[in-house]
């Protein structure tokens, strides 16, 4: 027993929290996170009716020369309508900004998706929209202004884990684009209706779908009657044939990557690189290394390379764009340089994203000593890296807080 | 159900004002957070133990308070209704963040070969921490009844309770704290 009475308990608590520091009242940021909700309540009224306005309006077409297979009629729907404006007599804003943004949604093989755009660069820094199935594997599509005549990106997820079956595709049109229709290899079509989705300060006409195994055979694209572009995707998109350029490497047929399952595949060339940069460096048992970051095309890129005063390597991991984590981060493992006849150490890079609060972790290793790192920016988003010995491993994680307050640990 | 009567954040938002109001409802709304940031973000630190996350459930339950002022302001108590937002926002984070990330416990942490300022945790939090491992209402009316320095009625005003549960649930919160092991460690009427 403690023989804690209320009086005891009012002065401790009064004790420990009340010189607690408190910043500065954010005012502005909270009324614009409140303006926000209030937005989005609307929006989500709004998008109430417009979804029964498209139930009504699908009715006819379901029923005309369109015809998928029942199945198909829930595979592929482009679920969410932006209004273009809220009721004037509330004056609410007329064009709220979707953060989030859901622009298709629908079941394939029993499994729910959703594609939606989201900023996944670090709350604070530079905005970088990407497309995401179902909130994780994304792809940065070109937001650049000004696409005319048609289709302006077209991205295919062939290879999704868990899901052989299955891919995804998504698509940037241009403004004037009205509606689209895709023909499928197995001779089914479908009829989709872009929706413009407001990212990073851009308003983006988007559409997606999900197709199964066997591919996509043309996409089309309207302007009411009128076809403003057909595309082919070649087939050997569909049959797991898929590779990338290198990162930093454009257009090199030797250096190609393996398809990685959860990164997409642009069908034109797009820049290798959205943000690049050096994570870290360091020396061990007389080797230089470096880790770097590419964000592109071929997804999340880390690049290491070594010196040890005779001979250069460089390896490449790539894995699928995803969001920060909620957490403290995430470490994944690769080779950083192998083991060889002359190169008798090798060593053992770790890579991977930092939690929006993390300012640190602490890495346990497997011979018992600590070591800290801290994340790296790169194109808004922050990183963590390592390298290691061949023999050492990472056992555990704990992440802290600017305030140095543990937050998670794994 | 966490309370006798929970609303969660404002369900029912503004409705009914226009964008001309929107000056003074900022310039309104700006004095009262002003005048309680301070002490909604201790609240929720003693709530939520984590001084980040403290000040996250704290912009959002002034946030949804904004989104809601019309009704906020004319509520006969203003400061419990946003305390009861802040109450049970921190509630749900706190539940969703030990659900998805394993507690810490400071006597697992590594022998670090660098400083760790985690080490300092244990020796400021124990009666934050006791009063963590306390059900969601006795953590909230402790708070409110012991360091807010509340009336029951006024507690539960913030909770949506009947003052009768409140002081019932003081008297099993403040039990259960004498019982606490890691009070009874640190000598807990030092």
């Amino acid at each position: 027993m403690t023989g804690i009475d209320e009086q005891t308990l009012s002065r401790r608590l009064h004790q420990e929290l009340d010189p607690l520091p408190a910043p500065p009242a954010p005012v502005g940021a909270v009324i614009r996170r409140g303006a926000a909700r209030r937005a989005r309540h609307w929006m989500a009224t709004a998008s109430g009716l417009a979804a029964a306005a498209a139930v009504a309006a699908a009715v006819p077409l379901l029923a005309g020369r369109v015809q998928p297979a029942a199945h198909l009629g829930r595979d592929v729907r482009a679920s969410h309508t932006v209004p273009s404006a809220t009721t004037g007599s509330t004056g609410r804003p007329a064009a709220p900004v979707l953060t989030g943004s859901t622009f298709a949604a629908g079941t394939a093989a029993g499994r729910p998706w959703r594609l939606s755009v989201r900023n996944i660069a670090d709350p604070g820094a530079r905005c970088l929209p990407a497309i995401l199935l179902n909130a994780t594997d994304g792809y940065l599509p070109p937001t650049g202004a000004g696409v005319a005549g048609g289709i302006a990106s077209l991205a295919f997820l062939t290879s999704v884990p868990g899901q052989p079956a299955t891919g995804y595709a998504a698509l940037r049109v241009s403004p004037d684009v009205t509606r689209l229709t895709v023909g499928l290899r197995d001779g089914r079509t479908l009829a989709l209706h872009p929706v413009p989705v407001q990212a990073c300060g851009r308003r983006l006409p988007l559409a997606g779908f999900s197709y199964p195994q066997s591919g996509v055979a043309t996409i089309t694209a309207y302007a009411g009657a009128q076809v403003l572009a057909r595309v082919t995707p070649p087939a050997s998109l569909f049959t797991g044939a898929g590779h990338y350029a290198a990162p930093g490497t454009p257009g090199s047929a030797g250096s190609t990557l393996r398809l990685v399952p959860g990164v997409w595949q642009q069908l034109w060339r797009t820049p290798s690189a959205v943000a690049s940069g050096l994570l870290a460096s360091g020396r061990l048992d007389g080797t230089q290394w470096r880790i770097s970051v590419q964000l592109g095309a071929a997804g999340d890129c880390f690049v290491g390379a070594t010196f040890d005063g005779h001979a250069a390597t460089q390896a490449t991991d790539c894995v699928p764009i995803v969001p920060p984590p909620a957490g403290a981060g995430t470490l994944q493992r690769f080779v950083l340089q192998q083991r060889t006849l002359h190169q008798h150490t090798g060593l053992t890079g770790y890579a991977g994203l930092a939690g929006p609060r993390t300012a640190y972790l602490v890495a346990r290793l497997s011979d018992g000593r600590s070591v800290r790192v801290r994340p790296a920016q790169a194109g808004g988003r922050r990183y963590l890296a390592l390298a290691l010995p061949a023999g050492l491993t990472v056992t555990g994680v704990t992440g802290y807080d600017r305030a140095g307050q543990p937050i998670a640990r794994w | 159900m966490l309370f006798c009567d929970v609303t969660g954040e404002v369900a029912i938002l503004d409705t009914t004002e226009t964008s001309q109001a929107e000056p003074s409802r900022q310039q309104e709304f700006g004095q009262f957070m002003t005048a309680r940031w301070p002490g909604l973000v201790r609240l929720a630190y003693g709530l939520t133990g984590d001084r980040w996350l403290a000040e996250d459930v704290a912009q959002a339950a002034l946030a949804s308070a904004y989104a809601a002022w019309w009704r906020v302001r004319r509520a006969e108590d203003p400061d419990a209704y946003v305390r009861r937002i802040l109450i049970n926002i921190s509630h749900r984070r706190f539940r969703r963040r030990r659900v998805a990330e394993q507690a810490h416990e400071p006597a697992d942490l590594p022998d670090a070969a660098v400083a760790d300022p985690a080490e300092l945790i244990g020796e400021r939090s124990v009666l934050l921490a006791a009063v963590r491992q306390l059900p969601a209402r006795q953590r909230a009316i402790v708070l409110l009844r012991y360091w807010d320095d509340l009336s029951d009625a006024q507690v539960a005003a913030a909770l949506g309770c009947s003052p009768g549960t409140v002081r019932s649930q003081a008297s099993r919160a403040l039990a259960k704290l004498r019982d606490s092991a890691a009070l009874a460690d640190r000598g807990g009427s030092q």
